[in-house]
């Protein structure tokens, strides 16, 4: 072999590979992270990036600080969805069952696949 | 004899040929695809693993198809489970194994004790005629299997989907409010990684990680999840049947969790309704054995867990951790309270 095929052949693999690359960088929602927000009528992807105050329900008060999520306000009885706090790691999840809003930082690709309680 | 650029050309288009194929091949590694809906009183979480050939946005509206197949599956269970009178078999079967430390028939007592008060009542501690009075009356309350048997519903509604040609998940979780359910092979041969929640501290703090594979149901019954305090005394929700008080026979134990399965299913041969078919291959019985098992304590669970080839494990206050069964050898622990039993 020549060195222009050796060339061509290291510059097809480099190409492969950024095939490859490109696909789970699109796949795994990698880079910025993100949070999603569901509820039974919706589902909303939101950046961490950017501070804001979102209400995906009626009284349920979502905050964006520094990169965190947390539920700040809810109406509901038990307070769980505001005592978990901020959310900070991939995976980490606050649920008001009683509004039925669910708040959670997507997991990137090496995550655990679900936490069990 | 080839001549110099005529090699160059073939060599170019083999190698394109394999990227092609390599990109292929990578594109039919299944995606995993999550979606959150809400059933039965808790967050219900369908993740499922499918290829992405041909194209992504097919995969998309396909895992979009099963997720609303299985979220319609749990429902109608739910819906059955409301108006059935009787535990399914299974259920039964643990009831008399367990020499009755576990009875799906509190729903009487239960309510007295108003743990799972719907009105905003608070909950309290009822006098001991009336703990007795309730303790006679047989009210089935499916709250200890449910959710067990809803993962075993929607296991059936994936099973299923395998019989179409195209578009069927190669693996799935469900988290139903922390019952878990795992199923078929994550690509590349990994096992699935489920956390387990510290049953002490906050809401994500993790306690340690399950390796598994295949079809598995794990199952988790602690003091920690529902209680109250009444004159600084703590309440739990999990009654044993014995006294109508809260199951306290093992000392310390805050929590248990089951893990039963890795087997395989066998798929239903013909599409039964919901109602008709309650049980299920582990859902429903991992469910009950964990609530079993929290009132019976580690040592009188041994013989149970056994005869139903689940393992378990068990927690207590000061941090000591117990497995039952092979637990051990796919449990690890990650949090530095907690410690496995000196042998």
């Amino acid at each position: 072999m020549k060195r222009g095929d050796v060339c061509l052949f290291l510059g097809l693999l480099a190409l492969a590979g950024l095939l490859a690359l490109a696909r789970f960088a699109f796949a795994g929602d990698a880079g910025a992270r993100q949070a999603v927000i569901v509820t039974p009528e919706s589902r909303q992807t939101v950046s961490l990036a950017e501070e804001r105050t979102l209400e995906p329900a009626p009284g349920v008060r979502v905050e964006i600080r520094e990169g965190r999520i947390r539920v700040a306000a809810s109406p509901c009885p038990d307070q769980i969805c505001v005592r978990t706090g901020w959310l900070e790691r991939p995976g980490d999840t606050a649920v008001c069952l009683p509004e039925r809003v669910s708040v959670r930082i997507a997991a990137g690709q090496s995550e655990v696949d679900g936490a069990a309680y | 004899m080839i001549k110099k650029h005529h090699r160059c050309r073939w060599a170019i288009l083999c190698l394109a040929l394999l990227a092609a194929a390599g990109y292929g091949s990578l594109l039919a590694q299944p995606t995993p695809r999550e979606a959150v809906s809400f059933a039965m009183g808790s967050e219900l979480t369908v993740t499922l693993w499918i290829s992405d050939l041909p194209m992504p946005p097919f995969a998309r509206r396909g895992a979009d198809a099963r997720q609303a197949d299985i979220l319609a599956a749990v429902q109608s269970l739910e819906a059955a489970l409301g108006e059935a009178a009787e535990a399914p078999s299974e259920i039964a079967e643990i009831m008399r194994d367990s020499g009755g430390a576990y009875d799906p028939y509190l729903g009487a007592l239960v309510k007295r004790w108003n743990i799972d008060s719907k009105d905003g009542s608070p909950p309290r501690v009822p006098a001991d005629e009336e703990i007795r009075q309730a303790l006679r009356q047989r009210v089935l309350d499916p709250g200890s299997y449910g959710k067990g048997a809803a993962c075993d519903a929607a296991l059936y509604a994936i099973a299923r989907m395998r019989t179409e040609n195209h578009g069927q998940p190669s693996a799935a979780v469900l988290n139903l409010g922390g019952n878990i359910l795992t199923w078929g092979a994550k690509p590349w041969g990994k096992p699935f990684q489920i956390a387990l929640r510290d049953p002490k501290c906050g809401e994500n703090d993790t306690l340690g990680i399950f390796t598994l594979k295949g079809l598995c149901f794990i199952s988790t019954s602690g003091s920690y999840e529902k209680f109250f305090e009444q004159d600084g005394k703590r309440y739990h929700h999990i009654f044993d049947p014995a006294t109508g008080v809260p199951a306290c026979r093992d000392p310390g134990l805050i929590s248990v969790t089951v893990i039963s399965g890795n087997s395989g299913i066998s798929v239903p041969a013909e599409d039964q309704p919901l109602g008709a078919r309650t049980v299920s291959p582990h859902g429903a019985t991992g469910d009950a054995l964990s609530t079993a098992c929290f009132v019976l304590g580690y040592q009188q669970s041994l013989p149970l867990l056994e005869k139903f080839e689940a393992d378990a494990v068990f927690i207590y206050e000061d941090g000591t951790v117990k497995a039952a069964g092979t637990a051990r050898d796919y449990f690890q622990l990650t949090h530095p309270d907690y410690h496995w039993e000196a042998p």
